[in-house]
């Protein structure tokens, strides 16, 4: 069993592409769930738009790096707006009902054989990332102590985590400013909100614009980290996952997002390598190597059961501020 | 059991005041909706074969299917489940079957805004999905108290 070698890849995928995707998507939920009370659970729909915008217009219309940028946001804020403007004046879950629907609607498009020619079907869109890294400034990769990454790694590990650090500014602004405390507000109690005279509806399209926006971003760094953009990625499990890092770390909390990935990306990936070289050096007999995917995610799967029934504010989290009605 | 489970989802806290054990009624009802969820498992596997991904799979089709239908009523279940099914069949004359689904849950979405009660849903139980609209015929306590028991944050205090 080495466990220098388990530990160093569990430390370098806690801090890798995964953790940073998982965070910004987490972030953008966290303005959507944790601060308003909005039930998003299509964020995977906006990761997939604004993949699949940069996508498209690198590799199908030829357009360079920054506009496929703009065109993914676009792309982001038309989906919010699609999605929240019919739905918002309803109860909670009828924005979730939707919002799954509609994450499904665009993963199945996007797979489909029609769409082949623009999105690629099921192999999806490869080879458009050139032009970002053609700006890296990191000639070789990168062994600090357990930490190992190649220089594109690198790169877009440095830019996906400053767009950590300035998104999580945003929020910390955002939150103590007046419409901050009108979305507290709103998630506590919308009639009081309303009793007020603000427009409790014209808020929430905001929050769901604004947190369907942060989390594109993680479908840029998506996008670009993996090289690639495959409509199977980013189904419902990526929303959960997204949720799962959320609750971890404590929703409602700017730096829940954060902390909440970086421990459930170590966490997976401990569990991960060190199931596989229990198994492979021998040390446990009873499963097989082909089994340890499936494994990893039981294990996922009842930590976050216990997670919610003990500990439902996460890490970080007041348990006055947040108490998921577990029914 | 079916008047304390509606007592339940309007008003938790109120329906324990008469005796109503809540979490006993809740167990309960958990424990038929799994039954009857289980049956039609076996009931699909028997045409469809056994794949570890068929619940997932089916999920959504579900929840269109019910809503559609009506939440809160058994009919509209079946009749929103019935049209669902019909149309994603049907809907292959019309679309590349691979996006039969999609065509299901296009128009859940668009139900959902027309008319967010389903077809057999009950109008005046539902009336409050509308935070905005007030009546006159409904007593005022109970529509706050719906409203509030609809967020899944807790009430402040």
């Amino acid at each position: 069993m080495d466990w220098g070698n388990v530990f160093s890849q569990a430390i370098t995928q806690g801090i890798g592409i995964q953790a940073v995707i998982f965070a910004l998507a987490a972030i953008g939920l966290n303005v959507q769930f944790g601060y308003t009370g909005l039930l998003n659970f299509g964020q995977s729909g906006f990761l997939a738009v604004a993949a699949y915008g940069l996508g498209v217009s690198i590799a199908m219309m030829g357009w360079s790096l920054w506009v496929g940028l703009l065109v993914g946001i676009a792309a982001a804020v038309v989906l919010a707006l699609l999605l929240g403007a019919p739905t918002l004046r309803l109860r909670a879950d009828y924005l979730a009902i939707v919002t799954i629907a509609a994450a499904e609607i665009l993963r199945l498009v996007f797979r489909s054989v029609t769409f082949n020619p623009v999105f690629g079907g099921s192999d999806g869109i490869n080879r458009f990332a050139d032009d970002f890294y053609a700006l890296n400034p990191f000639n070789a990769g990168v062994k600090i102590g357990p930490v190992d990454f190649s220089e594109n790694d690198m790169w877009i590990v440095t830019i996906g985590w400053i767009l950590v650090v300035v998104m999580s500014v945003l929020v910390f602004l955002m939150m103590r400013s007046p419409w901050g405390r009108v979305i507290k507000a709103i998630r506590e109690d919308e009639d009081a909100v309303r009793s007020l005279g603000k427009s409790v509806y014209a808020y929430k399209l905001q929050a769901l614009t604004i947190g369907g926006v942060m989390g594109c971003f993680g479908g840029f760094v998506a996008a670009i980290a993996l090289q690639s953009v495959q409509p199977d990625y980013y189904g419902t499990d990526l929303t959960f996952f997204a949720y799962a890092v959320l609750i971890l770390g404590g929703a409602a909390r700017v730096l829940g997002p954060i902390v909440g990935s970086v421990v459930f990306w170590f966490g997976l990936v401990l569990i991960d390598s060190a199931l596989s070289n229990a198994v492979s050096s021998g040390a446990i007999t009873f499963i097989q190597s082909t089994q340890v995917g499936q494994i990893r995610y039981w294990i996922l799967g009842i930590s976050l059961m216990l997670l919610m029934i003990y500990r439902p504010q996460g890490i970080l989290g007041d348990k006055k501020e947040l108490s998921l009605d577990a029914r | 059991m079916g008047k304390a489970s509606r007592a339940i989802a309007d008003n938790p806290a109120l329906a324990s005041a008469p005796g109503i054990d809540v979490n006993r009624v809740v167990s309960i009802i958990w424990m038929a909706g799994a039954a009857l969820a289980a049956l039609a498992g076996v009931v699909y596997s028997l045409s469809n074969g056994i794949s570890w991904q068929q619940g997932f799979q089916l999920l959504l089709l579900i929840f269109a299917g019910v809503t559609l239908g009506g939440l809160g009523t058994a009919v509209g279940a079946i009749v929103g489940s019935i049209i669902v099914g019909t149309m994603i069949q049907v809907s292959t004359l019309f679309i590349p079957s691979e996006l039969k689904n999609v065509g299901a849950l296009a128009v859940l979405i668009i139900i959902l805004m027309i008319r967010p009660q389903g077809i057999l849903g009950r109008r005046r139980g539902w009336a409050e999905l509308w935070i905005g609209e007030t009546s006159s015929v409904r007593p005022s306590h109970r529509a706050s108290a719906f409203r509030r028991s609809s967020s899944p944050w807790p009430r402040s205090a």
